[in-house]
């Protein structure tokens, strides 16, 4: 099921009511993609099961609050440890053994679908257990939690958190990067992992630390997925494909293009559908998840090598050329 | 008392075999594509989906205009009508006959276009970018069939006439021989495929791409044409299950079932190897179907929906198959060749006719 709400968000002048909304999704994919990203620079292959680990942040965040009352904010901490130790137990139980065992890219493939089939099952067995055992009554499909969100000057709060968290996340990652030795490991390793051994690098640590910083982001990205448009157990699978559409946009290779990418993504998404409503009639709304793939299509036709392979000189030199 | 804990043999039976011949057409194609050509196609359930829901949408339409029968086939007129329909069609076979030629040439026809398109990205892209886009194409395409009702009214979908409605009380029998038939013939013309210089092509191709472009094979042809024969494999399959269940939803045309458990059957059976893909889809459907069976006695035992059961089953059944038998129940045979004693009458043939000596070539000389 595909659901798709339109947030009547009031009190900022100068801005049509859409443009918060574009904002606010085009964060969270921004976060998606970014996590997507570090996961596919050190082992080579599109994650399948990147949308379970979206899943995992949003159901710790909606568990803990329906249980105990804690808001998702107070649990980002755990929503994150749990992603990254979800997407570390993904990598060393099923990604490095195959790779280990001189798997080809298409068997890695169909095992992280695999995986993410496994963990569509267990959300639907956790909700199950929510709804019967703990009277959750919205368990298997809840709504935006708007109600346990807070507000600051009228506006809800994950307005304003999630683009902070992406500007906080990308001044983060481009800190370690190029400031710490750590950053330089991780760079060195994701060019050449065999050269990266050769001057001392271990490729391994920077390999598990990759691996829980995407699962850690995609999770708080799923946090604030709840707070905007609500969950069900399969709704990190449903974003699968505009996590990828975002990824490519941005060159699949690069942490900085996806941001840009997931930005762009989750922002056309909103902007787009809503525009189109408002012209050709609210019939063109549920194919709102035409988008992201429209932008795939399109970034591999016109620039397969996304917005990271942009030589931006000397776009900047035929400009003044004109 | 229940034998095994199945009810009714006869029926468990019978849908056995519906599958298996169904899962059957759709691994086999998917296996021409994986594991002979090394076309990774994610998205199996795109054709699958087309060649079901528009055959679906076609017969019916079809039907009512040869009967002559008024009423709309789309929304709340759509069961009234379907019902009619197949009180008409009970005493008209040619009728029958010839609307389910139709419904699985329209399943073709639509299998083959949407393959048609997918050449596109399948010759440009690398693997992974094209496993994403087929995904994601797929998603769509599903999508869209849930909202645009003019097809198959969006997402309640479109009940069929019976065209197996002359059988009487053999008709489900009838329908799953018809779809047994028709597995029987897509394995037996991949068999004849794998062993046709096109077959030892196709693994050259997939083994090295550039070496068989070296030796003067065009690679771009034969993927092209390799994604359409698999395409209109899978779009004949997607009617064949329309015929089959007399109606066609698009939430039943969904990633796990369509194109995630093909995969499994093809890796699990052996890649390029047509008989193990066969008992793969023995050991997949018949466990698949028995759960499916069994479920009422499941159902007590286990404290939540049997769905979820089989995707944990399945979905760790696939990473251990790739850990410890990543070539599947059967391998990959190397390519059959000619008997030793068919060779040696070659060669007996050859140098009868070098005892005629043939016209002498002129020596190309140095240029």
């Amino acid at each position: 099921m595909i659901h798709v709400y339109v947030h009547q968000v009031p009190g900022i002048p100068l801005l049509p009511p859409y443009a918060i909304s574009a904002v606010v999704y085009g964060s969270i994919f921004a976060l998606m993609c970014v996590s997507i990203t570090l996961t596919y620079i050190t082992t080579k292959v599109p994650n399948f099961a990147q949308g379970a680990l979206v899943t995992v942040g949003l159901y710790t965040g909606f568990s803990l609050l329906s249980l105990y009352n804690i808001s998702p904010y107070v649990s980002l901490p755990i929503s994150f440890l749990l992603g990254g130790g979800v997407a570390i137990g993904m990598y060393l139980l099923v990604l490095r053994p195959l790779s280990r065992r001189g798997a080809p890219v298409v068997s890695l493939m169909i095992a992280t679908l695999a995986v993410d089939i496994i963990f569509i099952g267990i959300f639907g067995i956790y909700s199950t257990y929510l709804y019967e055992r703990k009277g959750v009554f919205d368990a298997e499909l809840f709504y935006a939690l708007a109600g346990a969100d807070f507000r600051f000057l009228g506006v809800q709060g994950v307005v304003i958190v999630s683009p902070l968290a992406v500007a906080a996340v990308t001044l983060g990652l481009y800190l370690m990067l190029t400031r710490t030795r750590f950053g330089l490991a991780m760079r060195a390793t994701v060019e050449n992992p065999t050269l990266a051994k050769v001057v001392g690098v271990n490729p391994g640590a920077v390999y598990l630390v990759s691996w829980f910083l995407a699962g850690g982001l995609a999770a708080a990205a799923g946090v604030f997925y709840s707070f905007w448009e609500g969950g069900a157990p399969d709704v990190g699978s449903m974003l699968l494909i505009a996590m990828f559409a975002g990824s490519i946009l941005g060159g699949l290779q690069s942490i900085f293009g996806a941001v840009v990418g997931g930005l762009v993504v989750g922002g056309s998404e909103i902007v787009v559908t809503t525009l189109g409503a408002q012209y050709f009639g609210s019939w063109v709304t549920p194919y709102q998840p035409g988008i992201p793939l429209l932008v795939m299509v399109v970034t591999l036709l016109v620039l397969p090598g996304g917005i990271a392979s942009l030589n931006w000189r000397r776009l900047l030199r035929l400009g003044r050329r004109r | 008392m229940a034998l095994l804990g199945i009810a009714n043999w006869p029926d468990f039976l019978t849908s056995l075999l519906a599958f298996f011949s169904l899962y059957l057409i759709i691994s086999i194609s998917l296996n021409i594509e994986m594991g002979y050509a090394g076309i990774p196609n994610f998205g199996k359930v795109l054709y699958f989906m087309g060649g079901a829901a528009f055959s679906g949408s076609v017969a019916i339409r079809v039907a009512a205009w040869l009967l002559n029968v008024k009423g709309d086939p789309i929304g709340l007129d759509n069961f009234i009508l379907s019902y009619k329909l197949t009180q008409l069609l009970q005493s008209n076979v040619p009728y029958s006959v010839a609307l389910m030629a139709l419904t699985i040439g329209i399943g073709a026809l639509v299998g083959g276009l949407l393959g048609y398109i997918s050449i596109f990205p399948a010759i440009r892209l690398r693997e992974d970018y094209l496993a994403m886009l087929l995904l994601g194409s797929a998603a769509f395409f599903q999508i869209f069939l849930s909202n645009y009702t003019p097809i198959i009214d969006g997402p309640y979908g479109i009940s069929i006439p019976n065209l197996f409605a002359w059988a009487g009380q053999y008709s489900t029998l009838a329908a799953t021989l018809l779809i047994a038939g028709f597995a029987a013939v897509v394995y037996l013309y991949a068999e004849r495929l794998v062993r046709s210089p096109l077959g030892r092509t196709l693994r050259a191709m997939r083994d090295s791409e550039a070496a068989s472009e070296a030796l003067g094979k065009d690679t771009v042809t034969i993927r092209r044409n390799v994604l359409i024969i698999a395409s209109v494999i899978t779009g004949i399959a997607g009617a064949l299950y329309t015929i089959y269940t007399g109606d066609t939803n698009p939430a039943t045309y969904d990633r796990v079932t369509w194109t995630f458990w093909p995969w499994l059957i093809v890796i699990m059976g052996g890649a390029a190897s047509n008989a193990g893909v066969a008992v793969g889809t023995f050991v997949f459907v018949f466990l698949l179907d028995y759960i499916d069976a069994t479920k009422i006695y499941l159902q007590n035992l286990l404290p939540f929906d049997v769905t979820w059961f089989e995707y944990l089953l399945f979905g760790s059944l696939l990473i251990v198959i790739l850990m410890v038998r990543p070539q599947g129940i059967l391998k990959e045979k190397p390519s059959a060749t000619m008997k030793r004693s068919r060779i040696a009458g070659v060669i007996d043939r050859l140098k009868g006719a070098k005892a005629s000596p043939p016209k002498a070539e002129p020596e190309p000389g140095p240029t």
